[in-house]
């Protein structure tokens, strides 16, 4: 299967895709966001499985779960984020058996590969990147709310100690545990990456990027 | 906690998961679980960001750095995670005990000239400074330190705190703790010494005295014997902070704890021309030996430059 042939597959209709987040959000309304955290994950789970184009075989897995909705009016046999796992696998498998999988670990490149993989722009944004990754990052903040704002600047202050009493002190301001504030700071950092790659322009990496900070 | 009694695999092998290093069988169920499990997926996504970070703040070592590097940089998107990481963690430090609310975003970013500079830069910027001009002073004053027997006065003559001992361990000679030292040199042809060597003990809340560090002029290095409670870790690490500041302005080389008679210490040596008059902390991690460390404790001092 490749990335030609993945976007020739099935498309879903506005009416489809609105299913689909209806589906989703198993009753509770998200705005989008649950969809947008399990393409997320998917993303990730392809990545790992070194796919070449992890966006797109994201997209290619939620695209069959919406046309299996729309063919089968509901999905019951087990939970969204489940069901979405088993069509990845599939997307998956397919993906091995077609020529365009390539493996990309670095025992395949050479030397010098490694040396432009390792220096790459998009790793080290040192030099002429940095001043856009902190504009897109500072602009991606300025879109979360005020309170989102707050925690994600106070999360990351400090290292070691410092850290961890920092962390102490936002749980205790904002009256949740510790490992909740850790567990939406990640959120909120997810976010903030989805919307500082679209704000650099990578659509592969976030096509809809519309809905980056909802 | 929820995602414990989940029985939610514990960090170093969702560490190896993330780095790719798990045999299929055992990467497949956390596959379905990165996708379908709430708590799975939100503590995978903590390891995730703790590992880049500890990649930026080059706290990775051995296998797992190496492992990080030949595999998890091998990905745009992975690799676009660790940008991101060296962007946020670049962002200029706030009042975190302040209950204020936040500045608008754009107040956060320093701005300088025509450009705008993570706060990091700077230091960095001030960092090759003091240690050029450190290393042109003690250049300038050659060996002339080496041997002064003022500085052996000095030493004796400190007023001992509670918490400071500058007593020799027992592997070592007397002359070793008391006297500047001429080290055996780093590098061929150069040759460098060392002030004094002063246990220190984990600060306490009750510690009301800071032990006091004398600092020989010419001395290139200042030694230090960090006393643990406990020697839970085969690696050690040694940050030196500036309270003043609060910067970090020097961090060691994976370390290892020492016997001296009944205790356990972990031996440092700080660059002499980082340090001036005032209080300093030195903060003690500890961890595997090619994993993240942990944060110990804080050993504060006062350089004394004699």
């Amino acid at each position: 299967m490749t990335r030609e042939e993945l976007k020739k597959h099935w498309v879903p209709t506005e009416g489809a895709f609105q299913a689909l987040l209806t589906w989703l959000d198993e009753g509770v309304d998200s705005g989008g966001a649950r969809y947008l955290e399990i393409r997320r994950r998917l993303v990730s789970y392809f990545d790992r499985r070194d796919c070449p184009y992890p966006d797109d075989y994201a997209d290619e897995t939620l695209n069959r779960v919406a046309r299996r909705l729309e063919e089968q009016g509901k999905i019951v046999e087990t939970s969204p984020a489940h069901f979405c796992y088993l069509t990845a696998k599939f997307v998956l498998l397919e993906s091995i058996r077609s020529a365009d999988h390539r493996q990309r670990s670095l025992d395949d490149v050479s030397g010098g590969d490694l040396r432009a993989l390792t220096s790459a722009p998009d790793l080290d944004p040192l030099a002429e990147d940095r001043e856009k990754h902190l504009s897109c990052l500072e602009g991606c903040i300025e879109k979360l709310t005020t309170a989102d704002q707050e925690l994600i600047l106070d999360y990351y202050q400090g290292e070691r100690r410092e850290k961890i009493e920092t962390r102490q002190r936002l749980a205790a301001r904002l009256q949740i545990t510790p490992n909740a504030v850790t567990i939406r700071a990640a959120r909120i950092r997810n976010k903030l990456e989805r919307c500082v790659a679209g704000c650099l322009g990578d659509d592969r990496k976030l096509p809809d990027s519309s809905h980056q900070t909802e | 906690m929820q995602m414990q009694e989940k029985n939610i695999p514990d960090e170093q092998l969702l560490i190896r998961y993330l780095l790719g290093s798990l045999p299929d069988h055992q990467a497949e169920p956390l596959d379905a679980s990165s996708v379908s499990d709430e708590d799975f997926a939100a503590r995978l996504s903590v390891v995730e960001h703790d590992l880049v970070d500890a990649y930026v703040r080059d706290e990775l070592r051995g296998d797992t750095l190496e492992r990080f590097e030949a595999w998890y940089l091998s990905s745009p998107a992975r690799r676009q995670k660790v940008a991101f990481a060296r962007a946020l963690l670049a962002l200029p430090r706030r009042d975190t005990t302040s209950d204020q609310p936040a500045l608008p975003p754009p107040a956060r970013f320093a701005t300088s000239g025509k450009g705008r500079f993570p706060a990091w830069a700077l230091v960095a910027a001030s960092l090759v400074i003091i240690l050029t001009s450190g290393y042109l002073v003690v250049a300038g004053l050659g060996l002339r330190h080496e041997t002064n027997p003022g500085v052996t006065e000095q030493v004796a003559v400190e007023p001992q705190s509670p918490v400071a001992q500058t007593e020799p361990p027992p592997q070592q000679t007397a002359s070793t703790d008391t006297t500047p030292q001429v080290l055996p040199p780093d590098l061929p042809g150069e040759t460098q010494t060392i002030a004094m060597s002063v246990l220190l003990l984990p600060q306490t809340r009750g510690s009301a005295t800071l032990p006091a560090i004398p600092i020989a002029a010419g001395a290139d290095q200042v030694g230090a014997r960090l006393q643990l409670e406990f020697d839970d870790f085969p690696r050690y690490e040694v940050a030196l902070r500036d309270p003043a500041t609060d910067r970090i302005l020097w961090r060691s080389e994976p370390l290892r704890a020492i016997s001296e008679g009944e205790r356990r210490v972990v031996p440092v040596r700080l660059p002499a021309a980082l340090l001036e008059p005032g209080n300093y902390s030195l903060e003690l991690a500890g961890g595997p030996a090619d994993g993240t460390t942990e944060f110990i404790g804080n050993y504060v001092f006062r350089a004394v430059i004699e």
